[in-house]
C-alpha cells in the first residue's frame, strides 16, 4: 500500500440511530424522503483509505444535503478531508453508486464537492455529473470492486 | 501374555505407536504386576545404544501411563520410574524431551509421590534442564511438572522455598509462548502469594514485569483458544499477589500510565485498581502524589468515556487503600488528607466553571475521591460542595445546569452509602440550607422535566432524616409532590414524583394521613386517575391502606349508584394496583377479605341492575378489572381466608342467598349461573372466575363440583359472549388445578360426550361455536397440567380442522393452546403447569395435522390446516420445530400464498429464523420462496408484512451461492420498486436487502 494522502485525519463522533416515531409505524401515514434519510444512506459508506466512515471523517454532513421529494431532486455536497485528496472522485463515485442502488429511479441526484474545499473541484464535479463517465467507470471491474468495498458493511467488508 | 506384550512393544517402534500403546495399557490394566513385566520387556530398548530408540522407549512409558487409571502404580514403582527418568535427564540431549514429557504425565497420573521425590524432581530439572534451549512443547512439559507438583506436593514445594523460586525464575526466563505463559503465570501467582519471596522479590517482579502490558493478538482460527484477556488477567493476578511488589510495580504503572498508547494506559490503570487494595497505604504512600496527578491528567484529558471512567475508578481504588481501619476524624496532616487537598488545589481552577466540560470532569474526579471512604467524603465535600452549589445556582442554560446537578446528585448518592457515619451527615448538614434552597428553586421554578427530576431525587434524600430532622421541610416537599403528582407530566418525571412521594411517607409516616386527606379533598376537582395513582403511592401501612381502601370502596359504590362508568373503571383498576402493591404486607392482606373483597362483591351484586344494554361493553371492562382484583386477592391471602370467601360463592350464586354477604333486599331472582338469566347477572361469574384463577384450589372445597357443573352448563348455553368466555375459563381453571383423583376428573368424560354432541353437525351454529370454545379451554387446561386425557382432547380438536364450518375457528383455537398467557395458568397464580407442554402438544399433533392436510379435499379445508400450522408455530421456539422443519417449510410456504391476514407476519417471522438457523432445509424451496417474498414485499397492504418479507429476502443472501445466484438479477431489479415504499422503515430495509443482493458474490468470495 502506498502512502496515505491524509495519514492522520480528525475523527468525528457518529450520530445515533434515528428514533422511530409512532406515525412511522402507522400504515396510514406516508413518510416523505427527508435529509436525514439520505444522510443515513451515505453516512455509513467506508472511506477508501481509513477504516472509518464518511460521517466519522466529516466528509458528509446532514446540513449539506438537500432533498425535495415532490420535485424528485437530491443535492449533496461532500467535503474531502484535505484539499489535494486524490480520493475525492472515488468518494463521490461511491456516494453516487450508493444512491443509485438505494433511491427510487425517479430522483435526480447531484453530487458535488463543497465549494472551495478541493484543488480540482471543477474537474471532479464535472466527472461526477457525467452520467456516461459514471456508467463507464462501473464497467471497470477493478474500480467496481473498490467501490463495493466502500459500500460493504463494515462487518463483512 | 508376555509374548503379546512384546509384540505390542515391537509394533510401537515399527508401526502405529498410538494403537500399540493403547493395547499395552489394556494388557497392563489387567494386573499391577504386568507393569513390571512391561518395564522388563522394554529393558533392551531403554538401554539401546541408538539414541532415537532410547528416546522413544522413554516416551512409551509416558504414553502408557497416560492411558492407565489414576494412581495405578504403587509408590515403589513410582519412585523407581521417577528416578530412572531423572537419570535420563542427564542422558543424551535428544532423550531429555521424552523424559520430560513422561515425567509430566507421571506427576499428573501418579500420587501421592513418595517423600523427598518432589524435591528431587525439582532439583534435577533445575540442574539438568536448560529450558530456553527446548521447543515450546517440551518447555510446557517442564512447567506442567511444576504445576502438577504444586497441586500434589504443595508442602514439599513450600519447604523448598527460595530454591524453588530461583529455579523456576531461571526456567521461565524469556518464555514467549502464550500457551506456556498462562501456566507460568499460574505458577508465579502461587509462588508470590504462598512463598516468602525475601531476597528474590525483585527477580520475581522482573520476570513478570517484562510482560506488562500484554500485547497479543491470537492468530486466526487459533485451536488453542488463548485470548489476550486471559493472559492480561493472569498477569494482573500475579502482580496483585504480593504487597512487596508495590515498590517495583507502581513505578512501572506510572510509566505506562503516561504512555501514548491508550491500551497501555488502560491496562495500567486496571492493574492499579486490582493491586491497590493489596499494596495498601504502606505500599502506595510513596507514590500517591504522582499516581493521583497522573490519573487526574487522564480524566481531564477526556480522551474517551471508557478511559475517563477507568481513571476515576483507579483514583477511587487508590484512596480506598488509605481508608483508616476505624472511621474517625482524620487529622489534617494525614497523608490521605494532604493528598486530597493537593489534588483539590490542582483542579480548583477548573472547578470555577468557566470551561463547563472541564469543570464537570474535575467534579467527577473529586466525586470518585469522595466515593472511596467516609473520611475522604468529609474532606472532599467540605472543599467542593459550596462551590458546586454556587455554580448550579448561577448557570442559566438548561443543559449545563443539568450537567452540574447530576454531579451534585452523584455526590448525594455517595452520601447515602456513608450516611450511617455521623461526620458525613454533619458535613452535608452544614450545607443544608443552601442545598434546599437550590433544589426547591429548581423543582418549583424551572420548566424542564429533567432538571425537576434531578431536584426531586435530591430532595428525597435531603428532606428526610438523617440529614434533615425538621418535619416542616419534609412537609413542604410533600406538598410540592402532591401538587406535582396531580399534573400530567412526562412518564419519567411522574414515576419519580410518585416514587418520591412513597419514599417521603415511608420515612415520615406522620405525613401519610395529611397527604391522603389532601388528595381525597382534591379528588372531586382534579383528574380522577392522577389523584388515585398518587393516593395509592401514599399507602405504606395498615392504617393508610384502610383509609385509601375505604375511600375507593365508597367511591365505587357511589359511581355504581350514579352510573359513572369511566370513574368506576379508574377506581377498580386502582384497587387492583393497591392490592398488588400491598400483597406482601401480611397485616393488610388479613384485612383484604372483609375490607375489600366482600364490599366489592356487595357493590357488584346490589348494583347489577343498573347496567343498561348500551353500556354492555363498559360493563365488560369493569368486570374484567374487578376480576383482576379478585385474582390478586385470592393469590395473596392466606388459605383460611380463601376458604372463608369461597364458601360464600355457592350460597350467593347457586342458592341466591345474598344475606351471606350481608346485603339486605330481595335477591331471589339472582341466578348468575342460569344460562337464561339476564347478562347483568351472569357476568358476575367473572368475579368467581378471577378468584379461582388466583387462589389455591385445596382451600376451595365446599360445593366445588356443583360450581364446576354449573359453570359448564353456563358455558355451553349462555348467549352472552363475555359470560360464556368467563365460564369456559372458570371450568378450565378448576380442572387445571384440582388434584389428581378428584371427583371432577370423573366428570370429564360425560362432559366431553355432551360437547361432542353440541359440536355435532345438526346443532345450531352458535351452540357449536360455544362448545368449541369450551373444548379449547378444557384442552388448554389439560395440556398445561399434562393430564392423561389431553391426547384425546387435542386430537379430536385437530380432527375438526376438516369441518367446513368450524375448521377456521379450530385453526385459531389451536394457536391459543400453545400461547403463553399471563392472567391464567401461570405458576404465580398457582396453576398446574408441566414444563415443555407446548413441545409435547406440537410433537403429538403435528403428524395428524400433516396427514389431515394431505387428505383435505377442498382448498378451504387445506387453508384451515395451514392457518393452524401458522398459529401454532408462531408460539413455539424454533428449537422445537427444528426436527420437523423439512416437512414444515413447504407448508409454511403454502400458507404464505393464502390470503390469511392474521397469521402472515407470524409465518414470516418463523420463516425468517428458519432461513438463518437451518439453511439446508430452505435451499430446496428457495425458488418458490423468492417469488412469494417478492410479491409480499412489493404489494402487501400491511407494512409489517412488507418489512418482514424484505428481512427474509435479506436473510436469503446467507444461503449457499449456487442456490441464490440465479435469482440475483431478478431480485435486484424487482426490489427497485420497494425503494419507493411509502413507509420509511420499509424503505430502509429495502435498501439493506437490495445492497445485500447486489453484493452477493462479493461477500461470498
Amino acid at each position: 500500500m502506498g502512502n496515505l494522502d491524509n495519514a492522520n485525519p480528525i475523527v468525528f463522533l457518529a450520530t445515533k440511530e434515528r428514533n422511530v416515531l409512532p406515525e412511522e409505524e402507522d400504515d396510514i401515514f406516508t413518510d416523505k424522503f427527508d435529509t436525514r434519510e439520505i444522510f443515513d444512506l451515505i453516512r455509513v459508506i467506508n472511506d477508501p483509505e481509513h477504516p472509518l466512515t464518511l460521517e466519522e471523517l466529516n466528509v458528509v454532513e446532514e446540513s449539506k444535503i438537500k432533498v425535495d421529494d415532490d420535485a424528485n431532486a437530491v443535492h449533496i455536497l461532500f467535503t474531502p478531508t484535505i484539499p489535494h485528496c486524490s480520493m475525492a472522485t472515488l468518494i463521490g463515485l461511491s456516494i453516487r453508486v450508493k444512491l443509485l442502488r438505494s433511491l427510487p429511479s425517479r430522483f435526480k441526484v447531484d453530487v458535488q464537492i463543497t465549494p472551495g474545499t478541493h484543488d480540482s473541484e471543477q474537474a471532479v464535479n464535472k466527472q461526477l455529473a457525467d452520467k456516461e463517465r459514471v456508467a463507464a467507470a462501473l464497467e471497470n471491474s477493478h474500480l467496481l470492486d473498490v467501490v463495493n468495498q466502500c459500500l460493504a458493511r463494515r462487518a463483512t467488508g | 501374555m508376555a509374548a503379546s506384550m512384546e509384540k505390542h512393544i515391537e509394533y510401537y517402534f515399527t508401526g502405529d505407536s498410538k494403537d500399540a500403546s493403547k493395547q499395552l495399557a489394556q494388557e497392563i490394566n489387567k494386573g499391577n504386576s504386568n507393569f513390571l513385566k512391561f518395564i522388563e520387556l522394554l529393558g533392551n530398548y531403554l538401554s539401546n545404544p541408538d539414541n532415537v530408540t532410547r528416546g522413544r522407549a522413554t516416551q512409551l512409558i509416558g504414553d502408557v501411563l497416560d492411558l492407565l487409571p489414576f494412581a495405578f502404580l504403587t509408590s515403589d514403582q513410582v519412585a523407581f520410574v521417577t528416578k530412572f527418568l531423572l537419570a535420563k535427564l542427564s542422558d543424551h540431549h535428544t532423550i531429555q524431551p521424552h523424559a520430560l514429557q513422561t515425567l509430566s504425565t507421571l506427576t499428573n497420573r501418579c500420587f501421592p509421590l513418595p517423600e523427598g521425590l518432589p524435591e528431587e524432581i525439582c532439583k534435577t530439572i533445575f540442574r539438568e534442564i536448560q529450558n530456553q534451549s527446548l521447543s515450546h512443547a517440551d518447555r510446557r512439559a517442564t512447567y506442567t511438572i511444576f504445576q502438577n507438583l504444586i497441586g500434589s506436593a504443595k508442602k514439599a514445594i513450600e519447604e523448598m522455598g527460595g530454591d524453588f523460586i530461583i529455579g523456576f525464575i531461571q526456567q521461565m526466563d524469556s518464555e514467549k509462548d502464550p500457551r506456556n505463559l498462562i501456566i507460568c503465570f499460574n505458577i508465579a501467582h502461587f509462588i508470590s502469594s504462598n512463598l516468602y519471596l525475601g531476597p528474590f522479590t525483585e527477580e520475581m517482579f522482573e520476570i513478570l514485569g517484562c510482560y506488562f502490558p500484554i500485547d497479543f493478538t491470537p492468530p486466526l482460527n487459533d485451536p488453542h483458544g488463548i485470548t489476550k484477556k486471559e493472559l492480561v488477567e493472569a498477569l494482573r493476578k500475579c502482580l496483585a499477589a504480593n504487597s512487596e511488589f508495590a515498590q517495583y510495580c507502581l513505578p512501572l504503572f506510572l510509566e505506562k500510565m503516561t504512555s501514548d498508547l491508550q491500551e497501555a494506559r488502560k491496562d495500567a490503570m486496571l492493574s492499579l485498581i486490582e493491586c491497590a487494595p493489596v499494596y495498601g497505604s504502606k505500599g502506595l504512600t510513596e507514590y500517591i502524589g504522582s499516581l493521583t496527578s497522573t490519573l487526574k491528567r487522564e480524566v481531564l484529558m477526556n480522551v474517551s468515556a471508557d478511559l475517563v471512567s477507568i481513571g476515576k475508578e483507579a483514583v477511587k481504588a487508590v484512596y480506598q487503600a488509605f481508608t483508616p481501619a476505624q472511621e474517625e476524624i482524620i487529622s489534617k496532616d494525614n497523608i490521605m488528607a494532604q493528598s486530597i487537598v493537593e489534588l483539590y488545589q490542582d483542579v480548583v481552577k477548573y472547578l470555577q466553571g468557566s470551561d463547563v466540560k472541564k469543570s464537570a470532569l474535575a467534579f467527577g474526579l473529586m466525586q470518585s475521591v469522595a466515593a472511596s471512604s467516609a473520611s475522604a467524603f468529609c474532606i472532599v465535600t467540605s472543599l467542593i460542595l459550596p462551590g458546586l452549589i454556587v455554580i448550579c445556582t448561577n448557570l442559566n442554560q438548561a443543559s449545563e445546569q443539568l450537567m452540574f446537578l447530576r454531579e451534585l446528585q452523584e455526590l448525594l448518592h455517595t452520601f447515602k452509602q456513608f450516611q450511617i457515619n455521623h461526620n458525613v451527615v454533619q458535613v452535608v448538614e452544614g450545607n443544608l440550607p443552601s442545598l434546599l434552597a437550590l433544589f426547591e428553586d429548581k423543582l418549583n421554578n424551572v420548566d424542564n422535566a429533567e432538571i425537576q427530576l434531578e431536584a426531586m431525587k435530591a430532595l428525597s434524600i435531603l428532606t428526610l432524616p438523617p440529614v434533615c430532622s425538621t418535619p416542616e421541610t419534609a412537609q413542604r416537599f410533600a406538598n410540592t409532590l402532591v401538587v406535582k403528582s396531580l399534573q400530567d407530566a412526562k412518564p419519567g418525571l411522574r414515576q419519580q414524583t410518585l416514587a418520591s412521594l412513597h419514599n417521603v411517607v415511608k420515612e415520615s409516616p406522620s405525613l401519610g394521613t395529611t397527604i391522603i386527606q389532601s388528595l381525597v379533598q382534591k379528588s372531586g376537582s382534579c383528574n380522577n386517575k392522577l389523584v388515585l395513582d398518587a393516593m395509592i403511592h401514599a399507602v405504606i401501612d395498615e392504617d393508610s391502606f384502610k383509609t385509601v381502601n375505604g375511600f375507593l370502596i365508597s367511591k365505587i359504590a357511589l359511581d355504581v349508584a350514579t352510573n359513572n362508568v369511566s370513574d368506576m373503571l379508574d377506581c377498580t383498576q386502582t384497587m387492583g394496583e393497591l392490592v398488588s402493591q400491598q400483597a406482601s404486607d401480611r397485616t393488610c392482606m388479613d384485612l383484604v377479605v372483609s375490607e375489600t373483597a366482600l364490599p366489592l362483591l356487595r357493590t357488584a351484586v346490589s348494583g347489577y341492575a343498573t347496567w343498561a344494554d348500551e353500556t354492555k361493553d363498559k360493563c365488560a371492562a369493569v368486570m374484567s378489572s374487578l376480576r383482576k382484583v379478585f385474582t390478586v386477592i385470592s393469590c395473596s391471602i392466606q388459605k383460611r381466608d380463601v376458604t372463608a370467601l369461597w364458601d360464600k360463592f355457592p350460597k350467593l350464586m347457586l342458592d341466591s342467598d345474598a344475606s351471606c354477604i350481608d346485603i339486605v333486599g330481595d335477591f331471589q331472582t339472582l341466578k348468575p349461573f342460569k344460562p337464561d338469566s339476564p347478562w347483568q347477572q351472569t357476568r358476575l361469574v367473572a368475579l368467581l372466575e378471577g378468584f379461582v384463577i388466583g387462589g389455591d384450589i385445596q382451600a376451595m372445597i365446599e360445593q366445588r363440583e356443583a360450581i364446576f357443573e354449573a359453570a359448564y352448563v353456563l358455558g355451553e348455553h349462555c348467549e352472552d359472549d363475555f359470560t360464556q368466555l368467563s365460564a369456559c375459563r372458570l371450568v378450565a381453571a378448576i380442572f387445571n388445578k384440582v388434584p389428581i383423583g378428584g371427583q371432577i376428573h370423573w366428570l370429564l368424560e360425560p362432559l366431553t360426550e355432551k360437547l361432542k354432541v353440541a359440536m355435532g353437525p345438526n346443532q345450531p351454529s352458535s351452540a357449536q361455536l360455544r362448545a368449541l370454545r369450551m373444548w379449547t379451554w378444557l384442552t388448554k387446561a389439560t395440556e398445561c397440567r399434562g393430564h392423561s386425557a389431553t391426547g384425546i382432547l387435542s386430537s379430536y380438536l385437530v380432527s375438526f380442522l376438516a369441518d367446513p364450518f368450524l375448521g377456521a375457528e379450530v385453526a385459531v383455537s389451536l394457536g391459543l393452546i400453545v400461547q403463553d398467557m399471563d392472567d391464567i395458568f401461570t405458576l404465580k397464580l398457582k396453576g398446574n403447569i408441566t414444563p415443555l407442554y407446548k413441545q409435547r402438544f406440537f410433537t403429538l399433533n403435528f403428524k395428524n395435522i400433516l396427514d389431515g392436510f394431505s387428505k383435505a379435499a377442498t382448498r378451504e379445508i387445506k387453508q384451515n390446516y395451514l392457518t393452524a400450522i401458522s398459529c401454532i408455530t408462531s408460539n413455539l421456539p424454533l428449537q422445537v420445530m427444528k426436527p420437523h422443519l423439512v416437512k414444515l417449510v413447504p407448508l409454511l410456504l403454502m400458507s404464505l400464498q393464502q390470503d390469511s391476514k392474521s397469521s402472515l407476519s407470524h409465518t414470516l417471522t418463523t420463516l425468517s429464523s428458519a432461513i438463518v438457523n437451518v439453511p439446508d432445509v430452505i435451499v430446496p424451496s428457495v425458488d418458490d420462496l423468492v417469488t412469494l417474498l417478492m410479491d409480499l414485499a412489493k404489494s402487501h397492504v400491511n407494512m409489517k408484512v412488507r418489512l418482514i418479507a424484505l428481512k427474509c429476502l435479506e436473510n436469503l443472501t446467507a444461503l449457499p451461492l449456487h442456490a441464490v445466484a440465479p435469482h440475483q438479477n431478478n431480485v435486484v431489479r424487482d426490489l427497485a420498486g420497494t425503494l419507493d415504499d411509502k413507509k420509511r422503515l420499509v424503505r430502509k430495509q429495502a435498501v439493506d436487502t437490495r445492497c445485500a443482493w447486489i453484493l452477493l458474490e462479493k461477500t461470498k468470495i
